[in-house]
């Protein structure tokens, strides 16, 4: 396995040279890139300081105690990927992470319950909301996409959009309907095992990866529409990374999909009244899949509505708390209120985003805030327009 | 292992000390965290260090004054620690505190009428730069590489060297203000600013520069919680030369013109690391309105040719001033520039000042002492990244970079004698290095004699219980 010995990373992961790049935003003002490190401010809670417990792990300092204190740190990471995007000496540091939380998982003396229990409810029931499986389709109501076997587009749906964010599952449905699209959604898909990559359990996230991979061969389909990016990019680049493997089939978001659509068919829409919007670059569709244009593109392609750029935005987007929502949901909460309230400062009516994890963490915010903005994925805005 | 590890400590097992500190600093802003004493320990460079017993992270002058007064009280040792990113051996003492100062990092006012911006100690360069751009204005001291990334407090401290060719635009000449907590608690104003009715606008007046008093003091004299520095109009526009120089006489006798026509905003010499048959480079950068600077590059590009200089690719010059990142002063992308034998190397940092005529001798006494030790050094694994020099206007500070593989004890052993010799080398042909730091400074501040036990004495009066940074400047014992 990849990740059993730790030691091999001596050489990489003391290559650091502390230039703190890996967690500023300096470039916007007096902002933080590391959501982590923003919170708690103490530059250990940082890649850094991640860098510094492998280091001491490789050298076998006693003084450093495995125990659940020190798993909670290990797992206070919200996976946004803004580290590796701008670390000087260029450090695989999602690499790093995954490695660290790996070690942990199998030599902590205690672990945190949120890590126990996100692991035992993936395990038991395949997703991470831990719900059954006769709740995974009651937001479809035309049944006949389910499991077509001659299908061109398999349509995963993964668990936040199964479980919570349903809506845009709908839209997306609507839209593939609209497009004429031939696709098909498995009733036997399970978790992409991304919660299990984000608690270091490395080995039961490929089994996931593979039985989904299984399934998806079954049905003799080409391509993979993803409206999760989490998913998405735990089947192209993690599986690769952890196992050198490629992910079967081509890759493709909801966004690139419909960009492609209206692109080829040069189709404008139209809002009735002038409004603004701006648009949250989720961390896996952007620094994560390099994901950028498309959203952007099709945000260009209505009329009337007026995008405004957050400060932090593209390759420089702040995290809405991405990961911790399986290990940390109060920082993550936190983390979520500062990007909503970044948004609220543009003063603009419709807050866009395109990642059901995302939807779900501000969407909360809007709530608690009893918030005027409406919170929406691209594919719902455009669902309601074509 | 290079710390001296110590699990025991001083303040924690005693409640009745903690319950105080906690007083003075929720507990959500203090650690005895193994990992956040470690982190704490040291700066970026590999000398030994012991642990602090606890790590705070202040948010007002009230708490450090607070906690300033209780170390007093009970004789405990206070690091003053900022982003930790220098290379020059800062080192703590068992059983001390540690006021982490980056939590304190708002801009609190920028006054464009009178030039000035006033910030926390722990605001971070580029945000106060970034924050300024907005409005058209600029830091007057402007930085670049990964010192970006360093706070305006600490660079202060810590005397860090101005990317800057520009009279009057290193660190020190920019700071116009500080307030600063001193040993005993107390918090202070300096300059215009000690007059409660005015603003910080004028660093000379009210008596002595008191603000010169804590640049490059290193934390040893206050804890410097607020800064004001002068700003300027940003320059409207950006030009980028490059030249390939057959040796260093040619390119220091352009460098020479270049300061006196005050020329440039910037310029850097690089040597080492450089490809085959190209012994040296000035990168040239110059800012200016539209008017002026076409005849400021003419000019500058005119000298650098008279002296040698070939023209080479300017795009690396711009790069690098755009991406902050110093790979691009050598044409190489980031990623590949620290890579090179795929093994971890650390930096044993030499620098000095030089006056300009000096610099030729100066390299000359570096690669004497480097080519002469260079079988011992290539056995150990030691490579030279550069030896690069940032133009002042009236002198260069030189930067010498080697780097030894950072896992071998007896090449990190090696590399810290090297870098001792190296500075005392300096200092016997005229060299001042600044920004030293606990290791050099023993070797450093002696040699200037009278100044040495002026600086000694200043230090008793302020800090009798030699509680702030005690060895950072000064011996632990007066």
């Amino acid at each position: 396995m990849l990740y059993d010995d730790i030691k091999k990373y001596e050489n990489i992961v003391n290559r650091c040279i502390g230039c703190n790049f890996c967690i500023e935003n300096s470039w916007l003002g007096p902002y933080h890139g590391c959501p982590v490190y923003d919170i708690k401010e103490f530059e250990s809670y940082g890649p850094r300081g991640r860098n510094l417990i492998m280091s001491l792990l490789i050298a076998g300092d006693e003084n450093l105690k495995l125990d659940k204190k020190l798993a909670e740190r290990i797992f206070l990471c919200a996976d946004c990927g803004f580290c590796e995007e701008f670390c000087m000496t260029g450090l695989p540091l999602e690499e790093l992470r995954l490695a660290l939380s790996n070690y942990i998982l199998k030599n902590a003396s205690e672990l945190p319950k949120s890590v126990i229990q996100a692991k035992e409810r993936l395990l038991k029931t395949g997703n991470i909301f831990g719900k059954s499986d006769k709740e995974k389709l009651s937001w479809l109501d035309d049944k006949s996409v389910v499991d077509k076997e001659n299908a061109e587009i398999v349509y995963f749906v993964g668990c936040s959009t199964h479980y919570s964010q349903t809506q845009i599952a709908k839209a997306v449905v609507e839209i593939l309907k609209k497009t004429n699209a031939n696709f098909t959604i498995l009733s036997s898909e399970k978790c992409c095992g991304y919660p299990l990559f984000a608690v270091g359990d490395i080995e039961n996230g490929i089994k996931f990866i593979e039985d989904n991979i299984q399934q998806i061969k079954s049905v003799k389909a080409k391509t993979v529409l993803f409206n999760c990016p989490g998913c998405m990019k735990t089947f192209t680049r993690t599986y690769t990374l952890v196992t050198g493997k490629q992910f079967p089939f081509k890759a493709m978001h909801s966004t690139e999909y419909l960009n492609n659509y209206l692109k080829e068919r040069r189709l404008k829409l139209r809002l009735d009244l002038s409004t603004t919007a701006t648009y949250h670059d989720p961390c896996h569709l952007g620094r994560g899949l390099g994901i950028y244009a498309e959203p952007r593109e099709l945000i260009k392609r209505i009329e009337n509505l007026q995008l405004i750029e957050m400060p932090r935005s593209k390759e420089k987007s702040y995290c809405c708390g991405g990961a911790l929502t399986t290990t940390n949901p109060r920082i993550k909460e936190e983390i979520s209120l500062r990007r909503f309230e970044e948004m609220e400062k543009l003063g603009v009516s419709i807050f866009l985003q395109a990642c059901p994890t995302c939807a779900m963490n501000l969407k909360r915010v809007a709530e608690k805030k009893n918030s005027k903005v409406k919170v929406m994925d691209v594919i719902e805005l455009f669902n309601m327009l074509l | 292992m290079t710390h001296m590890l110590c699990g025991d400590f001083m303040i924690s097992p005693n409640l009745e000390v903690i319950n105080e500190l906690k007083n003075i600093i929720p507990p959500t802003r203090m650690t005895f965290d193994y990992v956040d004493r470690v982190f704490y320990s040291r700066d970026l460079s590999m000398d030994p260090t012991e642990l602090p017993d606890v790590v705070l992270l202040p948010k007002t002058v009230s708490e450090i004054a607070n906690v300033i007064k209780f170390a007093n009280k009970r004789k405990i040792p206070v690091y003053i620690f900022g982003r930790g990113s220098t290379l020059l051996g800062f080192r703590v003492k068992k059983g001390s505190i540690v006021l982490n100062l980056t939590g304190m990092n708002k801009i609190l006012n920028i006054d464009t009428a009178h030039l000035t911006v006033t910030a926390e100690t722990g605001a971070v360069w580029l945000a106060v730069n970034s924050a300024l751009w907005k409005m058209g204005y600029e830091l007057s001291s402007q930085w670049h590489g990964g010192v970006i990334s360093s706070t305006l407090g600490g660079a202060v401290a810590a005397n860090a060297i101005a990317r800057t060719a520009e009279p009057g635009t290193q660190v020190g000449d920019t700071v116009v203000s500080l307030e600063v907590v001193l040993p005993d608690g107390t918090v202070i104003k300096t300059g215009s600013a000690s007059n409660d009715k005015s603003i910080p606008f004028e660093r000379y007046c009210l008596g002595p520069d008191i603000t010169g008093l804590f640049i490059g003091s290193a934390g040893t004299f206050g804890v410097i919680t607020k800064v004001s520095m002068r700003i300027r109009r940003k320059r409207e526009q950006t030009e980028y030369l490059n030249y390939v120089f057959k040796d260093y006489e040619s390119a220091i006798n352009a460098v020479e013109n270049l300061q006196q026509e005050e020329l440039i905003q910037f310029a850097l010499y690089i040597q080492g690391a450089l490809p085959e048959g190209i012994n040296s480079k000035l990168h040239v950068i110059i800012t200016g309105n539209k008017n002026t600077i076409g005849f400021k590059k003419k000019m500058a590009d005119t000298i650098c040719k008279a002296f040698g200089g070939i023209p080479d690719n300017p795009e690396h010059t711009k790069l690098f001033w755009e991406t902050y990142y110093y790979s691009w002063l050598r044409g190489i992308p980031t990623q590949f520039y620290y890579v090179r034998t795929g093994i971890p190397y650390f930096c044993p940092e030499v620098n000095a000042y030089f006056p300009t005529r000096l610099l030729p001798k100066a390299y000359d006494v570096f690669w004497d002492y480097w080519n002469s030790h260079l079988d011992e050094i290539k056995k150990l694994g030691g490579l030279l990244k550069g030896i690069d020099t940032f133009i002042m206007y009236n002198g260069g500070f030189i930067w010498v970079d080697p780097l030894f593989p950072k896992l071998n004890e007896e090449a990190v052993k090696y590399g810290l004698k090297l870098r001792a010799e190296l500075f005392e080398k300096f200092m016997e042909i005229g060299g001042c290095p600044a920004a030293i730091s606990s290791h050099l400074s023993p070797l450093i501040l002696p040699k200037t004699g009278a100044t040495y036990e002026f600086m000694k004495l200043l230090k008793k009066a302020i800090d009798p219980n030699n509680i702030l940074n005690p060895g950072v400047l000064f011996p632990e014992e007066l």
